[in-house]
């Protein structure tokens, strides 16, 4: 055992691993997995949030709503990706690199972002929502200045949890094409057998350091997004998807 | 019956002494030095202000709340000595959220606490039946869930489950303060047959004055810490109130509160101005000279009332005419309180009640009568 | 299904040739998934007892069980192998590490969920504390604890899949082999990925029917 530590922390101690340009480096590749994941994130968030937000402030759609997350749920991740990048391969344009993990990554996020957005809209009180139109306000204006607000706790908590489940599902995408980012040392460590369990540790922690780091920054900017005032609520409803209420 | 009172012989003196509640973080105890006797088979009232500490009181009882110091014993024997579950068994307790098992049926709700004493299946069939008979409970409630009841339907329950066991001491905080006020009226009427019938040692504890008032055998008033500003009957405490602050506990309607624990059958009735059918016209202007009324009141001769008639009207031939006999505004029981029996001489703009038992008269109440009893 | 056979994705004959593996293969995602399930239900109530009776203890447990459900799946096997090999061992260990967070939460909610007068009722009824807990708020908790069952299992039973790159997989095997074979195998893939969602489906109903059962007072109506 004493020789795996030392071979790990001798593996970080190579200067030249963690090198920005090369393919093979720490720095590129966590930059790879980091732009993999945002970029997914984003396209869910551009797409899951709006929808939601239109769809629970005038009431529709309500049992969709609440299946999707379990059906979400149900859907395995690794097979999520390799189906992606099945459908890919029959599309010639497409890079096989980066477009069918970005898509089995948003197809991914979509469902937990929809329904905390979906539920957290839908709960918000309906009587400031009332006081709100009966001062004037257009139903635009209620949606973005009244209704996205005051859920917005639960909506970041669900981003966060999307991203955590982004960020460890890219690394699977290292099974399926030569990106996946830190999911790569993984992969290829366990291709190499005994020799690679050095590769296989030092790239479990990694994965471990950047989804952990992600998630303390994104509960750092779920504290600032979300407006003062209720603050103390983002506190207690943290897991908004995986919550009791099931 | 499996017992309706506890035999004979046995007494249930609940004794509080020198019993401080102190929480941690308050400066004040919740209840500092009490000293209390309550008696036994009878009901009992703590009744304040919130924050009195009267429901911290109750809950020392069957520790629910541990005291700080001071000792508490029933029948002499310390609770503190036994294992709070066993002591609990042996204490009936009604809450006022009651506190239903939502995952148990009626039944089995009720037989609680003889399942815990190991009780035979028949001999717990049995006593869930009795008991809801006793509470008027419609027997084919036993095997629905609580969810299906009614808010008085689940009070009762409440109370029949802690009465299960025949715990000859039952504790009851606020029962009746989550219900409607026509529901509980009803329940209050049944808790005093109840206790008539069953003869329990009861602490009772209400925020609600005319509750205590209705209620108790005895009231004590408890101000901030648990501290005993008067102990008597509620007619002792409210004929001579010991303090502003009792006085102003009870309200403004002191004396007529006071109307309302003599009932109509110990107070001053009068014959009043009586004829009978078979009265001679001399017999009938006799009594209206000797009651100094122009008017009377009709019965036959076994002493039913008929209604009540102008003497005038008395022709020589027949007697009273039919068109003659007019009917009573205002008719009481004995059993109505002196207070409801104003309140309909009032209502109907008269000044006398006739009180009737069985159809027959028994006798007359005057406005007058009423006031007098308020003497001191 | 006919599109796809149509589009060549999909050979029905591989599945009818190969059903006693598919069978195997679900087998072993059952197994799997039951095992973790169930350790990690018996871990996560001796966790739920203590953080109930010791309250100062909850948020560091729940703090504990959030990083292991943060640490990607993938991490975590990769950390275990070196140490457990390539094993039922690793993967059991793995995922029940990933049902620690949901179920610890659901019970310690579904618990101080049971309204307050209904345990003050039991406690002054006279249960010791042991039967309060058992007779009167596990039962009442089910649905909340129930809950959280489902959604660790459905987890769970998605998460069985990535074993296949440990040598196990369950259903995952097809995703892994299809994948890996040339030329590609359609088919393989899609069976192993439908045939979980449908296994975590069906764990998700068959539970929800447990909880009914397990819970006959709340399927009766309620008087208005």
């Amino acid at each position: 055992m004493s020789g795996l530590w030392a071979d790990v922390i001798g593996w970080f101690g190579d200067a030249s691993r963690w090198s920005v340009s090369d393919p093979s480096g720490i720095g590129y590749r966590v930059i790879e997995h980091l732009t993999v994941s945002t970029v997914a994130m984003l396209i869910a968030i551009a797409l899951a949030i709006p929808t939601a937000l239109v769809l629970a402030h005038h009431r529709r759609a309500e049992a969709i709503a609440s299946a999707i997350v379990n059906l979400g749920r149900a859907v395995p991740s690794f097979g999520l990706i390799v189906v992606f990048w099945l459908v890919a391969t029959y599309i010639p344009t497409v890079s096989p690199r980066f477009w069918p993990l970005v898509g089995a990554l948003v197809a991914l996020a979509i469902p937990p972002v929809f329904t905390n957005t979906y539920t957290s809209v839908r709960d918000v009180d309906a009587d400031i929502v009332e006081a709100a139109r009966g001062m004037g306000a257009t139903e635009h204006a209620v949606m973005f200045r009244t209704e996205l607000p005051l859920a917005s706790p639960v909506i970041v908590a669900g981003v966060r949890l999307a991203y955590v489940q982004v960020i460890a599902t890219t690394a699977i995408g290292a099974i399926v094409t030569n990106g996946g980012g830190l999911g790569r040392y993984i992969v290829d460590g366990f291709a190499i057998g005994r020799a690679g369990h050095a590769m296989v540790v030092s790239g479990a922690l990694l994965l471990g350091v950047l989804t952990l780091a992600a998630d303390r920054v994104l509960a750092a900017a779920e504290v600032l997004v979300v407006p003062t005032p209720l603050r103390e609520i983002s506190t207690v409803r943290v897991e908004g998807v995986t919550g009791a209420a099931g | 019956m499996t017992g309706t009172s506890p035999p004979i012989g046995i007494v249930r003196v609940i004794e509080l002494e020198h019993v401080t509640k102190q929480y941690d973080r308050e400066s004040a105890p919740a209840v500092d030095d009490l000293t209390v006797t309550f008696a036994s088979r009878e009901l009992t009232v703590l009744v304040g202000p919130s924050g009195c500490g009267k429901t911290t009181t109750l809950k020392m009882i069957n520790r629910i709340i541990e005291p700080t110091a001071g000792s508490i014993r029933i029948d002499g024997a310390d609770v503190l000595r036994r294992p709070p579950h066993e002591l609990r068994r042996e204490i009936g307790f009604v809450i006022q959220r009651v506190g239903l098992f939502p995952h148990r049926t009626v039944g089995e709700n009720i037989a609680t606490v003889p399942e815990m004493l190991g009780w035979d299946r028949a001999r717990i069939r049995t006593r869930v039946n009795e008991l809801l008979e006793l509470m008027d409970l419609d027997a084919g409630l036993r095997d629905r869930y609580p969810a299906q009841l009614s808010g008085g339907q689940q009070q009762r329950v409440g109370v029949a489950r802690a009465l299960a066991a025949d715990p000859p001491v039952l504790l009851m905080d606020e029962p009746f303060g989550a219900v409607d006020p026509i529901v509980r009226d009803r329940l209050q009427a049944q808790l005093l047959e109840l206790q008539a019938q069953l003869q329990k040692t009861i602490v009772f504890v209400t925020h609600d004055v005319d509750e205590a008032i209705l209620l108790g055998d005895r009231i004590a008033i408890l101000a901030t810490g648990g501290v005993i500003a008067q102990f008597d009957t509620p007619h002792a405490i409210l004929r001579s109130p010991a303090g502003d602050f009792v006085r102003s506990f009870l309200g403004n309607e002191r004396h007529l509160k006071r109307l309302a624990t003599i009932a109509v059958r110990d107070a001053d009735i009068v014959t009043g101005p009586v004829v009978k059918r078979s009265m001679t016209h001399d017999q009938v202007h006799a009594v209206g000279v000797s009651e100094g009324t122009d008017w009377a009141a009709l019965v036959d001769d076994d002493g039913t009332l008929e209604g009540w008639v102008w003497l005038r009207d008395r022709s020589s031939a027949d007697g009273f005419p039919e068109d003659a006999i007019h009917q009573f505004r205002v008719i009481v029981s004995p059993e109505q309180t002196l207070r409801s029996a104003l309140d309909a001489i009032v209502a109907n703009r008269n000044q006398v009640a006739a009180v009737i038992e069985d159809g027959k008269l028994l006798g007359m109440l005057f406005i007058e009568n009423i006031s007098r009893q308020l003497l001191p | 299904m006919i599109l796809l056979a149509a589009a060549d994705l999909f050979d029905p004959s591989w599945v009818v040739r190969n059903s006693g593996r598919i069978l195997e293969a679900t087998w072993e995602h059952i197994v799997l998934t039951v095992l973790s399930v169930v350790i990690g239900l018996l871990l996560s109530c001796a966790l739920s007892i203590v953080a109930l009776r010791r309250r100062r203890l909850y948020r560091p447990i729940l703090s504990a069980g959030s990083v292991l459900y943060t640490i990607p799946s993938l991490a975590m096997f990769a950390l275990l192998v070196p140490f457990t090999g390539f094993s039922m061992t690793t993967a059991v260990i793995a995922l029940v590490t990933y049902t620690l967070l949901i179920l610890v939460k659901n019970i310690v909610t579904g618990i101080d969920g049971v309204p307050s007068e209904i345990v003050e009722a039991a406690i002054g009824m006279g249960y010791e504390p042991r039967a309060v807990l058992l007779r009167v708020q596990l039962p009442l908790a089910l649905p909340v604890i129930v809950a959280g069952i489902r959604i660790a299992t459905v987890t769970v039973i998605g998460l069985v899949t990535v074993t296949a790159l440990i040598g196990l997989g369950g259903l995952g095997r097809f995703i892994l082999s299809g994948f890996r074979v040339l030329p590609i195998h359609p088919t393989q893939i899609l069976v192993g990925t439908f045939a979980s969602i449908l296994l975590a489906i069906t764990g998700d109903v068959l539970l929800l029917a447990l909880e009914r059962v397990l819970t006959p007072w709340s399927t009766r109506k309620v008087a208005t």
